[in-house]
């Protein structure tokens, strides 16, 4: 399901520009929208949902415009949406929380609508709590109860806000690779702040700034750009030998007699230390850009 | 998928969280009780009052024991529509094909009925004490009607004021503004300083309607000389106004929608 965004801007009362002049175009399967925070990532994702108007500028979802109310409902059939801050009833068990979201879905045929909201109850791992009051959930519970009511009418457009926040591990995983089956047959537009989430399951990817799309493109080629740019450099654990010049200090790992820094950027030469070029992770080559962004800007 | 469906399914989930709460029950029991205590002489006596059919002693009590769980009401029902925000399921919710205008039918109709329940029940018990003293079950299919026609379309008329006049006022502040105004739009006579809506139709404790349908004497409200004209116009105005009111409140809401 195709997204084309063209000079898409939200401004928020008080003029606080959310959005500038935004040209996306996302073709399908797996997408990654990465950026600190304040970015505009969250209003984007809102605008997609539907839940805001766009200040200005064009988009279209799957060949339906949204400037319409008619392509707004359209879409909204199609879509699935887990916000970045999931709200329950907290006085409804997981099963009839789903129900009742799935009615909302248009699923109007009950048994159908039981079977599905049982399916999803297994793929979250939810089944044996189902009957449970959502209030005595944990954070993590209610962040797989927020995944399966995104999934309830096998949407073709699935919108994930920060959807690992709150899940251990084992859990962040078994989402990802959930995500990622999802992608091979609809398109999954993937916000996070958790690179590593991103790295492990979109092959495109935006990153947004102040607003702006500061990149858009394969995770390949912003890897790329931070490639000859990310050194280990080891030191002998001397405060006053940690690596100077300029660098941004990405890791820092103490070891039996000597640390390790990962940086990014162009360590200082040092007697003291030795540093090594590395192959860039997606991690890094992020904290590039933003250097390179906030350099640009100084200039 | 149709809206129709989809406003039955959101009818049965607001009337289920509401009538889940116990604090409804429990309030709604205790003041069944109150109004009993408050209520012996009509209860005891097991004489038939003179000039009054059975109906309109039936009316007289409906009228009499309502008074008080419509305040109930109100104050329950003032939580409903803050707590979509305060959960932060509104968001959610926007994003689905259930429309805003389905949603908030199913949440009226839902809480209403949902908070209406025990305040029937509470009402039924009495009057089936009231039946027990007076020797006839006829009074329950008589209560019934009469609780139909001069109790809730006040509750129709309070609820939409409640659950529009929450979604931008702090909910205790309402709650307490509720109260003061239920004594001032049905308890004030006619004579007291402040003007006060007790005399005219707009009255919601249904004063014109027990006068006007069943030739109740009702306190400030309608005398026995009240038409039973007065009485239908009465509760057809408390049956309109909540539709104006919601459907205002639903301009309201898509309008905020729009200024995000």
């Amino acid at each position: 399901m195709k997204i084309e965004m063209s000079e898409l801007n939200k401004v928020y009362r008080g003029g606080i520009h959310a959005l500038e002049r935004v040209n996306l175009s996302i073709a399908g399967g797996m997408y990654g929208l990465l950026g600190p925070n304040g970015a505009g990532k969250t209003t984007l994702m809102r605008i997609l949902a539907g839940i805001l108007r766009p200040s200005s500028g064009r988009l279209s979802i799957g060949g339906y415009d949204y400037d319409t109310e008619k392509g707004r409902v359209e879409v909204k059939r199609l879509l699935g949406y887990l916000p970045q801050e999931m709200g329950v009833y907290p006085d409804l068990n997981a099963r009839e929380f789903l129900d009742y979201v799935a009615i909302l879905k248009g699923l109007d045929d009950q048994r159908a609508r039981q079977k599905r909201v049982d399916e999803l109850l297994e793929i979250v791992s939810l089944t044996e709590v189902a009957r449970r009051k959502l209030k005595t959930f944990s954070g993590g519970m209610k962040r797989r109860v927020g995944i399966a009511q995104a999934l309830l009418n096998d949407p073709r457009l699935l919108i994930v806000d920060e959807p690992t926040a709150g899940l251990d591990p084992e859990e962040r995983i078994h989402f990802r690779n959930l995500l990622s089956d999802l992608g091979g047959e609809r398109t999954v537009l993937l916000s996070t702040h958790i690179v590593e989430d991103i790295a492990q399951t979109c092959r495109n990817l935006a990153i947004l700034k102040n607003g702006r799309v500061i990149f858009q493109g394969t995770t390949i080629d912003l890897i790329g750009q931070a490639r000859g740019k990310v050194w280990i450099v080891t030191t002998n654990g001397n405060r006053s030998n940690r690596p100077t010049g300029n660098i941004t200090v990405v890791s820092t790992m103490h070891m039996d007699t000597s640390v390790q820094y990962r940086v990014v950027g162009e360590p200082a030469p040092s007697d003291e230390s030795e540093a090594v070029l590395t192959e860039p992770s997606l991690e890094d080559s992020y904290v590039w850009l933003m250097r390179e962004r906030r350099a640009h800007v100084e200039l | 998928m149709s809206q129709r469906a989809i406003l039955w399914g959101v009818i049965r989930y607001e009337f289920k969280m509401q009538a889940r709460r116990r604090s409804l029950w429990i309030v709604f029991a205790g003041l069944a009780l109150i109004m009993l205590a408050a209520m012996p002489g009509e209860l005891i006596n097991s004489r038939p009052h003179s000039g009054m059919t059975l109906l309109q002693l039936v009316a007289s009590v409906t009228f009499d024991i309502n008074w008080l769980p419509v305040i109930g009401i109100g104050i329950f029902l003032a939580d409903r529509f803050p707590r979509e925000r305060s959960y932060r399921v509104d968001e959610l919710f926007e994003t689905t094909v259930g429309t805003l205008r389905t949603r908030l039918a199913g949440k009226y109709l839902g809480c209403l009925l949902g908070t209406l329940l025990p305040a029937f029940l509470a009402n039924s018990f009495d009057m089936c004490l009231f039946a027990f003293f007076k020797h006839t079950l006829l009074v329950l299919p008589l209560s019934l009607v009469t609780y139909t026609t001069i109790v809730v379309p006040g509750i129709c008329f309070v609820a939409a004021f409640t659950l529009a006049c929450t979604s931008f006022m702090w909910v205790p502040l309402y709650q307490f503004l509720f109260i003061g105004y239920w004594f001032w739009g049905n308890m004030l006579g006619p004579n007291a300083a402040l003007p006060t809506i007790s005399t005219t139709i707009l009255t919601p404790r249904g004063s014109f309607i027990g006068a006007g349908l069943f030739g109740i004497s009702a306190l400030n409200g309608g005398t026995q000389s009240t038409t039973p004209l007065l009485g239908i116009a009465s509760m057809l105005l408390l049956l309109l106004i909540p539709l104006l009111v919601m459907l205002l409140f639903y301009r309201y809401l898509r309008w905020e929608q729009f200024r995000k």
